[in-house]
């Protein structure tokens, strides 16, 4: 197995404008963590614990106070296409239609339009948008939005998409069309995925490992292997065993409510 | 506007013209001080067949026509590019802000006898002053716009690979573009206003110069028909850009 994502020792930490003068808050500590080809890894943890600061350092929007940090054995330093990410908020572009915004990456990049047209029209029926082409992005509605967002993330081929809670804002029956979307998604393309969330349920349905993040220090707590075969259905959640792992998930998250704030 | 309102505002303008109508024609008011409906209509035939002081009236139209759209068009063309910089870069911020701050607040016409003193009574004070008036605004409505933009489009732009200048043309402009509209708007707005005044400045043509040198030799239709020509293409002028923006900006707001 290849690794795609290894993080060693890494570290972030903000200086915070409330406190003394030099004083650091530490978001995220230590955290060690490898993540091997085509794995859905779901992270989930309480508020403020450091997920986002996490993902925000894989995205390269921000940087590592220290620590190693490496996509495909290079370090990483900036955005990138490699590292696709849906973001929570529908973040398309307003002006450009479905299939504008698909393709601006692309064609920014320079690929040939009789390479990245076939591309995105096969992204496109594959989470079911292939109809909504020309529509713009406020004729969609959230589910669909959130759609277009991981089409345009496909298209690039990635090496890692990353998802940072990006079904929160959905009901629970559109969250759930979601989840089996993104698993056909997988089936279809096998990308290596990072996904954030609040929602223990969402996690042991989608991943192959949860990630159990702690609040003071935000570092990995627990790392859960996810048994179920692929492709799975919504029956999974009716096994014992996904019950037990649950509440044991729950459990660990509300422990320790004095270190919670 | 539904079809319904729009009833209501014919029906407005339809009574004002008639009370108009009525307070001229049945002698209520002096025709010298308000002309009638009927006397402004032959002026206009009259100065269509003969013109006004030399030149045809479709000349005073052009020549003021011509000033605002230069002054306007210059305060674009350099204020959009400015401003988008500014919002962009917060060293230029720095630079722009005091210079700004300070010649914003002062009204164009303050400038006059400078721009006679430095230009001449040609075209060039005319077209300064409406230049210099539009570019504040353009200038501080772009960068205002980039400032606005929501850093979460920027990372994504940044997340599909756009390069640096990439990401200025195809994501920060656009996203801009709603407050440039709007500043195009107002600057197109404060360009028409402006021709009156700078065509105070010496001028021997233009709408302005038109009605100021009628209403001193108290030649009033001429003056109220000159009015009513200003209203009119200012008029016609802003539903044509409200028409632009509402094809170009069809996303906005939704
Ligand atoms: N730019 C920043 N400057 C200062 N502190 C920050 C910054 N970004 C995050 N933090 C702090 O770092 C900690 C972790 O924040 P982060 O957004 O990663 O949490 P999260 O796990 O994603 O929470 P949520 O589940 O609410 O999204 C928080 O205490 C937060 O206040
Ligand atoms: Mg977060």
């Amino acid at each position: 197995m290849t690794e795609v994502l290894v993080s060693r020792g890494l570290e972030k930490c903000f200086s915070s404008p409330g406190r003394a003068s030099g004083e650091r808050i530490k978001a995220v500590i230590d955290f060690n963590l490898v993540i091997e080809a085509e794995e859905i890894i779901c992270i989930v943890g309480p508020s403020g614990c450091g997920k986002s600061t996490f993902l925000d350092m894989v995205a390269g929007f921000t940087e590592p106070t220290s620590g190693l940090l490496e996509i495909m054995g290079e370090e990483i330093n900036r955005p990138s296409p490699d590292r696709g990410v849906v973001f929570q908020q529908p973040v398309l572009f307003p002006w450009l239609s479905v299939y504008d915004n698909v393709v601006l990456g692309p064609k920014s990049r320079g690929v040939k339009p009789g390479d990245y047209g076939p591309e995105a029209d096969r992204v496109l029926k594959s989470v079911g948008l292939e109809k909504f082409r020309d529509h713009y992005p406020y004729q969609l509605s959230g589910g669909m939005k959130q759609r277009a967002q991981i089409a345009r993330v496909l298209v690039a081929g990635p090496k890692l998409i990353l998802m940072d809670e990006p079904f929160g804002a959905l009901d629970a029956q559109m969250r759930i069309n979601m989840h089996e979307l993104l698993i056909s998604v997988w089936q279809e393309y096998k990308p290596t995925i990072l996904f954030i969330t609040h929602d223990v349920e969402e996690a042991l349905f989608l991943a192959d490992r949860v990630i159990v993040m702690s609040q003071h220090p935000g570092t990995i707590a627990r790392i859960y292997d996810i048994p179920f075969e692929r492709p799975r259905t919504y029956a999974i959640t009716a096994d014992p065993r996904f019950a037990e792992a649950r509440a044991e998930i729950v459990e660990l998250l509300r422990a320790k409510p004095e270190e919670r704030q | 506007m539904t079809t319904s309102y729009r009833w209501y505002s014919m029906a407005s303008g339809a009574a004002l013209l008639a009370l108009w109508s009525v307070l001229t024609l049945s002698g209520l008011v002096d025709e010298r001080s308000l002309p009638s409906p009927v006397t402004l209509a032959q002026t206009f035939a009259d100065l269509l067949a003969r013109g006004y002081s030399g030149s045809p009236l479709w000349s005073h139209v052009g020549v003021s026509i011509f000033r605002a759209l230069a002054g306007f068009s210059l305060a674009i063309l350099i204020g959009v590019p400015l401003g988008l910089l500014i919002g962009r870069h917060k060293v230029l911020e720095a630079v722009f802000a005091p210079i700004i701050g300070f010649f914003r607040p002062i009204p164009p016409i303050a400038f006059i006898t400078l721009f006679v003193f430095y230009f001449g009574i040609g075209e060039g004070p005319k077209i300064g002053l409406i230049f210099m008036a539009c570019l504040w605004y353009v200038v501080l409505n772009s960068a205002e716009g980039v400032r606005n933009i929501p850093d979460l489009i920027i990372r994504a732009g940044e997340n599909i690979g756009l390069t640096r200048t990439q990401l200025f043309f195809k994501v920060v402009l656009p996203a801009a573009l709603p407050a440039i509209m709007t500043a195009i708007r107002a600057a197109s707005s404060i360009s028409w206003t402006l021709v009156v005044a700078s065509e105070l400045i010496g001028a021997q043509a233009g709408l302005g110069f038109m009605i100021l040198d009628s209403a001193q030799y108290f030649n009033l239709p001429v003056t109220y028909v000159g009015i009513i020509i200003i209203g009119l293409i200012g008029l016609v002028w802003e539903l044509a850009i409200s028409a632009v923006q509402r094809r170009v900006l069809h996303w906005q707001g939704k």
